[in-house]
Formats: structure tokens, sequence, C-alpha cells
């Protein structure tokens, strides 16, 4: 058994094949034997931590990772690999989202980071800029010239796809 | 004045000459004054105010000579490098021998406002310069001195830097102006990469440390809390599309979506063969664009793969008739397709009018089997499109294949949307013998996108 401290106080007590696939609790627990005082993660509160064991609790038997080859397009690495529950997974309100992207990639966490970070894609994708903007609460903050090159740019956008 | 100077006396007219050059230096003085009330001040505290610009060596400045000679809160005054050059009426030459001035990046972003406010200015665009001034004047007060400073430094150093306007060296280290032979580019911070073209102008003078500011103060910008290289992470998941509309969403959006490593990917599962020739490496190919990948995408040809190339042609054909007095014509349609694929195949139909062309893409596959359909092979060399090998599908006819040669352009709403017609042969297969085919009616091939045509791409 490994247990955690998250940034809020709370402990969190997993076993270790749960725990270990985030690199840095492997890490820092070094593969050796039952740790006796918990491991402290100050970067991540207790909501975040219950959903990203919940991540590691789902995916405790996955094989390991195949290797992808180099170059081959996340575009397409991510029609691997994200099930029906993943999906689920991930639907969450948008600053959970982003707080558990921070945390996969701090406690070194790969494939949630993949999936997290391919969710907030998938909310870009097919919106105008306008869209885009108000979704991520965004100002726009370009200048008049700026934004006359922007009507160009646009107009390319549409057109660049291949 | 109509006094008849040979008639005066000597003292009276180098008294005059003393009393004019005094009420010069008076009004110059004045000048000064009211532009940098602040420099007036004696004592440690203007120059406390100044700190951030190292004083010039005053000694190389000429025209401060008659200045010097006056009294002595002016000749301190002149000591302070902001002087010489807050008067823009008047020309200043600089030797080349006077330090380069360093500023902080405040100051830096504030002098890049400063500059393109005169620009407006220049323009006629008084209103926006204003707007400009005003912005360059909160991030630093002291914003028109420093840009001053710079202007004479350029103009006493013409040749040691080529960028004419002024722009490109005022952006100090954050920004590295690359010379590449006339193509103005920038070096990005970091892992950023490369930028050339029409972008350099406009990103030049942003600021660094460029955030996602709020739209709703209210609320947060929960995008906002991923470091740059996550965000670059996410938009490895975008294709080219969705990727330039974020970067239409602001400045930083921008940014980030120029980073090399999302369009060197592009580039790298494009540009392979057959749509570049065997020798060429994606690599060598950024070299020509100075190593802006996005660059390559956009301007280097490429067949599109994610759709289909058609051809409408018409003819008229004269009609039988039995009276002598109707004459019947006909108006023939026909169409041409193209679609190819990523392995060097290409398909190509010809197809009579009847059939919906929307009918006839579905049905555009390898396995196809009919009159006018024929496959072959494909490469591009440039912009130039080689096909051939066009076997009949039926098989009816073996003994002939055919070729073309296309010439692959751009046209105004999209990209690399269009082939036109340069050669087409029947090649007889035993003797290889080329005999043209006559082109009489044939028009442009025109691109359309088919969705399912992209995901199998």
């Amino acid at each position: 058994m490994v247990t955690v401290v998250v940034s809020d106080g709370v402990t969190f007590t997993m076993e270790q094949d749960v725990a270990f696939q985030c690199g840095l609790i492997a890490d820092f627990a070094g593969g050796g034997g039952d740790q006796e005082e918990p491991i402290p993660i100050q970067a991540v509160n207790s909501t975040v931590m219950r959903k990203v064991i919940e991540y590691c609790e789902h995916h405790r038997n996955d094989p390991p990772q195949p290797e992808v080859p180099e170059g081959t397009p996340l575009e397409r690495k991510d029609r691997r690999g994200r099930d029906a529950w993943d999906k689920q997974f991930i639907q969450v309100e948008q600053e959970l989202l982003f707080e558990i992207i921070l945390a996969a990639n701090y406690l070194n966490i790969k494939p949630l980071l993949d999936l997290g970070c391919s969710q907030v894609a998938e909310m870009m994708k097919g919106k105008t800029p306008a869209e885009i903007q108000q979704m991520f609460n965004i100002v726009n903050g370009f200048t008049a010239d700026e934004e006359a090159q922007n009507g160009e740019g646009e107009e390319k956008a549409r057109n660049l796809n291949s | 004045m109509t006094v008849d100077t040979l008639a005066e006396p000597e003292e009276l007219s180098r008294f005059r000459e003393q009393w004019k050059q005094e009420v010069q230096q008076r009004k110059q003085a004045l000048l000064i004054g009211d532009e940098h009330l602040i420099t007036l001040k004696p004592g440690p505290s203007s120059q406390q105010v100044h700190g951030h610009i190292p004083p010039l060596d005053s000694s190389t400045s000429k025209s401060q000579e008659p200045l010097a000679r006056v009294s002595k809160p002016l000749a301190e005054l002149n000591k302070e490098p902001t002087v010489v050059v807050s008067t823009p009426s008047k020309p200043r030459t600089r030797s080349s021998t006077n330090p380069p001035v360093e500023f902080g990046p405040k100051l830096r972003a504030a002098v890049e406002v400063y500059h393109n406010a005169v620009t407006f200015e220049q323009k006629g665009d008084l209103d926006e310069a204003l707007r400009l001034y005003m912005k360059a004047f909160r991030i630093d007060p002291h914003v028109d001195r420093a840009f001053h400073l710079l202007e004479a430094q350029q103009q006493a150093r013409p040749h040691s830097k080529k960028h004419g306007k002024g722009k490109s060296s005022i952006s100090g280290k954050d920004v590295e102006v690359l010379d590449s032979g006339g193509t103005p580019s920038f070096k990005l911070p970091e892992s950023h990469g490369v930028v050339t073209g029409n972008l350099v102008a406009i990103i030049a003078t942003w600021p660094s440390g460029l955030t996602f500011e709020p739209e709703d103060e209210r609320e947060g910008v929960a995008i906002s809390t991923l470091p740059d290289e996550l965000l670059v992470h996410v938009l490895h998941y975008l294709d080219t599309t969705s990727l330039e509309r974020f970067g239409l969403v602001n400045r930083k959006s921008r940014i980030v979506t120029l980073d090399s490593s999302l369009w060197r990917e592009f580039v790298q599962t494009t540009y392979k063969p057959p749509q570049i020739s065997d020798e060429e490496e994606p690599e060598a190919l950024a070299e020509t664009y100075v190593g802006d990948f996005r660059r390559v995408f956009i301007e280097h040809p490429r067949v599109r793969l994610d759709g289909v190339y058609i051809a409408i042609c018409h003819y008229v054909r004269r009609g039988l008739s039995e009276s002598a007095w109707v004459q019947v014509n006909q108006l023939i349609t026909y169409h041409r397709y193209l679609r190819f694929y990523p392995d060097g195949t290409v398909l190509s139909l010809l197809a009579n009018e009847g059939r919906e062309p929307q009918q006839i893409i579905a049905s555009l596959k390898p396995t196809l089997c009919e009159k006018g359909f024929f496959v072959g092979t494909w490469y591009l060399s440039g912009s130039t499109l080689h096909i051939s090998n066009l076997t009949d599908s039926t098989g009816s006819t073996t003994r002939y294949t055919f070729q073309m040669i296309l010439e692959l352009k751009s046209k105004p709403l999209g990209r690399w949307n269009r082939l036109d017609f340069r050669a087409y042969d029947s090649v007889e297969v035993e003797s290889g013998e080329c005999t043209p085919v006559a082109l009489k009616h044939d028009r442009p091939f025109w691109f359309s996108k088919v969705r399912s045509f992209a995901t199998e791409a």
C-alpha cells in the first residue's frame, strides 16, 4: 500500500499497482516495499487527486502502452486507446479539466495527460476564433491593424486544411 | 531688420551677434525644459529618474558644443543623453563609437508601441496613433526619449543593421533577427521556432510575456493555468485548420501556434514521396524557407489528398435534324475526376453528365471498374504533377496507357486547388511511343474537399 497526502491535507491510501501509474510516486517510493511515511503531493488538491485515482484504478490492468513510432501525428495517435470510459471520465468542468492536466503532468501519468490534452483539443475543433474566445473567456486584444490581417488569416485557415 | 550693417560700428555688430546667440540658446533651453521638465532639476534626483538609460559620452556629440559654453546648469544638462535628442526637428549626427543603448524589457515594449504609433501617425491614422501613444506612455513615461535615442543611434549606424524600420533591433534579446538575404524572419524565444513573412512585422512589435486576458473579469481563465509546453501538447492534437483558428484567438495563442514542433510534424507527415522527389528531405525543404516549417506547409506545393480534383468540360455537338429549317445543337458536359492517394496511386475517371457528382465521388475507389476509369501512378516535382501508367480498369484496351503532366497552382480561395493540363499523351505499351491526345475541350481541374477522403488519407 502507498499513502499520499495532498495539498489540502487529505490522505489517500492505494494499492501499489494503482499508485505506480504515477511516475512521480513510483520514483518516490523507489519500487521497494511498503511506504511508512505518506508521500507529500503539494501541487494537487483532493478533488483532483480523487479523479486521478479513479483513472488509475480503472487502468490498473492495462497492458503497457505500445510505443508509437516517431512522427505519427498525435491527432492520429489519439484515435487509439480512448475508450468510452475515458471519454465519459474526461467530461468534466473546464477548470477541473485543466487541473487534471496539470496534475497528470506533475505526477507524470502520460496516458492521462494525453487524454486531458486531447479533450481540450476536441473542445477547440470546429470552432471559430470568436467561439474559442468565448469558451475559454479570453479577450481578443488584437489591434485594428492586426484584426485586418486576421481577416486574411481566417480565410487562410479555412483553406489551408489538408 | 533693415539696418545697413556696413555703417554699424564694429562693437555694435559684435554685441548683436552675441545677443542673437544667447537668445537662440535660451530658446533651446526652454524647448528642452518644456519637454522634459524633470531634466532641468539639478542634483541626484534627475540621475535616478534616468537610471535605466546609461548616459552617453557627451563629448562625441558635436552639436552640443555651442550649448556647452553657456551657463552652468545648461552645461550640466548637456550631460543628460536625452537632451540631445529631445528636439526631433534638429537632425543629429552621432559618432558610431557611442555605446549601444540597453533597455529593460518594459521600456523595450513601450518603445515598440511608440514606434507603431509613429507609423500610424505618418500614415495619417491619428486615432490609432493617439491610442498607441497613450499606451506607450502608460507603459513607461520616458518612452519618447528612449525612442528618439534609439532613432538617433540607428541613423548613426546605418550599415551595421540593415533592418531599416528600426523595429528589429529594438526587439532586443527576446527576438533575435536572422539575416536571411532579404527575407525578414524572426527567431522566437526558446523552442518556438522561426517565423517569416507577413507575421514578422506584426509579431515583432508584441511585448514578451503575453498571457490570456479574461473577457469577463469576474470569471477566471482556466486555460491560462497551462504552461506553454502543455498548451503546445494540446495543440498537437489539432489539424491545421483548427490550429490556425486558435491562432486567431489572441496574441498569445498566435505565438503558441507558431511552435515549430507543431508545423514540423505537419511537414514531415505531408512532404514525403510522392509529394516530393526521393532525394529531397523535409528538413532540407525547411531550410529553403529559412527553417519556417509553417511556411513550408503554406507555400510549398503539395497535392491535396483530402478530396477530389474535378474538371467540368463542355462542347457543342451538332445535332441531326430532319428539317432543313431546324438545326439542333447539343451542349455536352462531361467531368474529369482525379483522386490521389499517399502511396502514389491516382484514379482518373471520365464521366458523362447524367450522373450526380456526389454519386460518382462516393464510388471513386481503386476497386471501381467501368469505362473511362483508369488507375495510374503520380508524383510531384516542384509544382509539376506527373501522372503515368493510366491503365484501363476494364482491361479492354491493354495496348495503350495514358500519361498526363499538370501544373499545380493555388488560386485565390484555397491551397493547391487547381490543376492545369500541360500535356496528355497516349502511350503504346509495346513501343513506348507517345501520341498527344487532343485537349481542345479540357478545362482546368478544381479541388473539392471530400470529408470521407480526408479521414482515409
